[in-house]
């Protein structure tokens, strides 16, 4: 993979560590280099600097050095160390060093990837990076090798985004397998890779893809304007990245969608959106994401249009459950009894008969009693999973109703609002539901429907209001598109979508990429 | 600015809705649920004394939050005042709980005080906002509702369920009794040229013994609640009972009658042919006369034969068109009486008067001051297009001579 540096990026960095002497180019004095290089890396078992002597008389001093674990170390013995070994032609001292770089560069070492580095910034960051050096005595320039190599997991089913019916490959930690899944999807020379280094410390490589032709030039602009402004130690995950990159911090709504599908990811790059991969990570970020984008799966692509359909309207109400059914049980008991039913009003007044707390206390308990069990559930260990589970069962359901102190109806109002948040496909959309959830059931509380009304118009405001880069996040809703209204609540078959003569998608340039008319849009 | 703007206004939001400061909460245990309301008058202590049926929702549902049984599933609370709002707020003397109205599904008028006029009720039951339009008025014949609203019931536990029911499905099966709603019932009552209407329950056995618990613990209960008849109103005032066929000569007049069963003659043994009118479509019109104004009568009506018993073949086409006529002709007595009735009383229960206001509003105008005088003489020209569209699943009679 090819680092393209970004001069910014680069600037900012040297400013940050000026600690490290990294003006000096590499010197021609193979001792020194040695020397410097030890002092940069102190103590560090894991840096091997192998001294070898080649050439016919054995009198050219050479230095290979890798990093151990991050290479593998079959291909640095076989084509590195062997072929160093071996006598090229009839070098000896008094050759010119010039002539023994270019000799080995070109002949020697058997590797399809080999690069020459000048820069002793570069250079340490190549090392670091699992490629394996050689150095000439006498020569300021040096090789590198690729030989990464590592343990990496293999490429399971992912555990987050399931589907039935659907691929069931799911991105790794490692961002080339994950380039690679892609790619093999899409075997276009339109689908581009920018590669970034991001984090003064830890370096993180960090890759976008666009589908040329397709995204808009605007946004693979401000996609790598936002990456490159970025000023942090460390990414981490891709988690890290996305807060240094959305529009809005104070909002609860996820700006971008990640996914740990490649499916999804090629999805979206045929719709024109730009997806970030960082390494380390098996989740990818996609930019920029609407509201409505969260409730859609890849699957819904690959069942028949009609179900499709049927399931996306049931997430829409699966959200609205999660987000407003405390809330809305709360008003309904404690202000608008008259709305009920006389037979249920009956028996929920039946059940309410005895129980110590206001509703919204209740529901507070429960909700709260949930959410904690949902967080123990987590991140306990395993092996006392079931214990949790047990206890956390028989503590909500059973126990509280038979002391009275919670209503039979709250634990099923509760239970179905547990249920509805994780119905939602994905789990980052879930989030918000689950913070505003309280906020509504207070203004339930304080006052009745009126508080909640009050409450969804500045939500509905606030949503107004959002931009996943400059795309405004309730599109197509707000402004409203016609033309995507065929993919948004419902899914229309394709045949069907033709027919109806839609103009593409605009949010995002989603022309087809054989067909120039794209550009226009872009 | 623009962000501090936000933040102000958001803040304003948030205060906004905490300053409400929980206005008008109530939790359900704050209050008891009125499943209806009785009215009777009384000397003593005020002018009316107000019963209201409040409901004990455990023992309701039942289930483990039911105290077994040891209470019952409504209880009677009932005080006296001038006005129906202080009666309403002394009953707070006995009970815990706030009252709460809007679930109230009958209103229960006792026979005394419907007789001596009951305009002044409706006033509350429309200004106050608990109230809903939809209970039914029902006049306890020859008792006051608080008697009424005692009796327990079996198979319904709310008493007020059982009447409000009860009530119904007479009214939609058997076409002897209305179920009237207290919008309609007090429309009428400020409208020109329609009186209302009500149907009656009455107790039948004691109605001491319907009071406890074991009165529906036995199959047959020492006590019941029965609708029976319907109440005519002249002036707000109940002038008169009228029952069974008259009763339905009235319902039909005013389009009412779902079902209704009719015993016919067949051949030559009376009263040997059960006829249930199935659809009854009544039109009425007011047309002008030299003199006065007059009114068409038009009913339409559907029936199926439901029993015979007498030799007759139903599917021969004159028997048929016997019974059509033997149900036109009665049809059309029993709206005659009916209107007969109404004449007697000068009370113009079919809303005559509104139809010549609705269509001859200028002959209306002149008539409208001695309207009272008209009436009784107001001419009315009846006619019934009876049609037997089914009879039933067997061809032939069991009985053969």
């Amino acid at each position: 993979m090819k680092f393209d540096w970004n001069p910014f990026h680069k600037k900012k960095q040297e400013t940050r560590s000026g600690n490290s002497q990294k003006e000096l180019p590499i010197s021609d004095d193979l001792s020194q280099n040695i020397k410097r290089l030890s002092d940069e890396f102190g103590d560090n078992s894991e840096i091997i600097i192998r001294e070898l002597n080649t050439g016919m008389k054995k009198d050219i001093r050479v230095v290979s050095i890798y990093m151990d674990g991050l290479v593998d170390q079959t291909l640095v013995n076989e084509f590195i160390l062997e072929s160093l070994k071996l006598n090229h032609s009839d070098f000896d001292k008094n050759t010119p060093k010039k002539d023994v770089f270019n000799e080995l560069r070109m002949n020697a070492l058997t590797l399809s990837n080999v690069k020459v580095i000048n820069d002793w910034d570069q250079l340490v960051l190549t090392i670091l990076s699992g490629s394996t050096l050689v150095m000439i005595d006498g020569w300021n320039e040096v090789l590198s090798g690729e030989t990464q190599g590592w343990e990496e997991r293999a490429i399971q089913e992912p555990t987050s985004q399931t589907v039935v019916r659907g691929p069931k490959d799911s991105f790794t930690e490692s961002l080339k397998v994950n380039v690679t899944l892609i790619r093999k999807r899409i075997k276009n020379v339109n689908l581009r890779v920018e590669t970034f280094q991001i984090g003064t410390v830890s370096r993180t490589n960090i890759s976008i893809m666009y589908m040329k032709g397709i995204a808009k030039d605007d946004l693979i602009q401000e996609v790598k304007r936002r990456l490159e402004k970025i000023d942090t130690d460390s990414i981490i995950e891709s988690g890290n990245l996305e807060e240094f990159i959305q529009d809005h911090t104070s909002t609860p709504f996820p700006q971008l969608v990640n996914s740990e599908r490649p499916d999804a990811a090629v999805g979206n790059l045929l719709d024109g959106r730009v997806v970030i991969l960082v390494d380390g990570t098996p989740f990818v970020l996609i930019a920029p994401a609407t509201f409505f984008q969260f409730f859609q799966s890849p699957e819904d692509y690959y069942q028949r249009a009609d179900i499709a359909t049927l399931l996306r309207l049931l997430r829409f109400f699966v959200f609205f459950l999660s987000l407003f059914a405390p809330s809305i049980y709360i008003a309904l008991t404690t202000y608008h009894q008259e709305m009920l039913p006389f037979p249920l009003l009956i028996n929920l007044a039946a059940q309410r008969e005895g129980v110590p707390f206001p509703a919204f206390v209740e529901a507070l308990i429960m909700e709260v009693t949930f959410e904690i069990l949902r967080e123990a559930g987590v991140r306990m260990p395993r092996a006392v999973g079931q214990a949790v589970s047990i206890v956390g069962a028989i503590v909500i359901g059973e126990a509280a109703v038979q002391a009275g102190i919670i209503s039979p109806a709250m634990v099923i109002v509760v239970g179905i609002t547990a249920i509805s948040s994780f119905a939602v496909p994905s789990f980052s959309i879930a989030i918000p539901a689950r913070i505003l959830r309280f906020l509504l059931m207070v203004s339930a509380a304080t006052a009745g429907f009126y508080g909640m009304i009050l409450l969804v118009i500045m939500m509905a405001a606030h949503m107004n209001s959002l931009r996943s880069f400059g795309v405004p996040y309730l599109e197509p809703l707000s402004p409203f598109n016609l033309a995507a209204q065929a993919d948004t609540f419902v899914r229309l078959p394709p045949k069907v979508k033709q027919k109806f003569t839609f103009k593409r998608d605009n949010t995002v340039n989603t022309a087809n990429p054989l067909n120039k008319e794209g550009d226009s849009n872009g | 600015m623009a962000k501090r703007l936000l933040v102000v206004f958001l803040m304003l939001a948030v205060v906004c809705a905490l300053l409400t400061g929980c206005w008008d909460r109530k939790e359900m245990d704050d209050f008891s649920i009125v499943a209806a309301l009785g009215i009777d008058k009384v000397e003593d202590e005020g002018r009316y004394e107000v019963t209201i049926e409040l409901i004990n929702p455990p023992e309701v549902v039942g289930g483990k939050e039911a105290a077994s049984g040891r209470s019952s599933t409504t209880t009677i609370y009932s005080a006296k005042g001038d006005t129906l709002v202080s009666a309403i707020r002394r009953i707070s003397q006995q009970t815990p709980r706030e009252t709460f109205f809007p679930y109230t599904q009958v209103i229960i008028i006792g026979e005394e005080l419907a007789r001596s006029g009951i305009e002044d009720i409706f006033d509350l039951l429309e200004r106050n906002q608990e109230f809903r339009s939809t209970p039914r008025v029902l006049i306890a014949k020859d008792n006051t509702a608080k008697n009424t609203l005692s009796i327990l019931s079996p198979l319904e536990k709310i008493p007020a369920e059982k009447l409000l029911k009860t009530s119904k499905v007479s009214g939609e099966s058997l076409g002897e009794t209305i179920s009237v709603k207290v919008l309609e019932f007090g429309r009428k009552f400020t409208s020109e040229g329609i009186e209302p209407l009500a149907s009656g329950v009455s107790i039948i056995g004691q109605s001491e013994d319907g009071q406890s618990q074991s009165n529906i613990e036995q199959t047959t209960p020492n006590s019941l609640i029965k609708s029976e008849g319907v109440a005519l109103f002249k002036k707000g005032k109940l002038v008169r009972w009228v029952d069974r066929e008259e009763a339905r000569g009235i319902l039909y007049v005013i389009n009412k009658i779902d079902r209704a069963i009719v015993t016919l003659d067949c051949n030559q043994k009376t009263k040997a042919l059960s006829i249930s009118v199935t659809d009854t479509r009544t039109t009425f019109r007011a047309f002008k006369t030299e003199r006065t104004p007059a009114i068409d009568i038009h009913v339409k009506q559907e029936a199926e034969v439901e029993e015979v018993l007498c030799e007759m073949d139903v599917a021969d086409r004159h028997s048929i068109l016997d019974i059509e006529k033997q149900l036109e002709e009665k049809t059309k007595q029993e709206i005659e009486k009916a209107i007969e009735i109404a004449k007697e009383e000068n009370s113009d229960v079919f809303g005559f008067g509104e139809a010549i206001n609705r269509e001859r509003p200028k002959a209306w105008r002149d008539i409208k001051k001695n309207y009272e005088e008209i009436f009784p003489e107001l001419e009315v020209n009846i006619q019934v297009d009876a049609y037997v569209i089914k009879t039933g699943m067997r061809k032939e009679t069991y009985r053969r001579e």
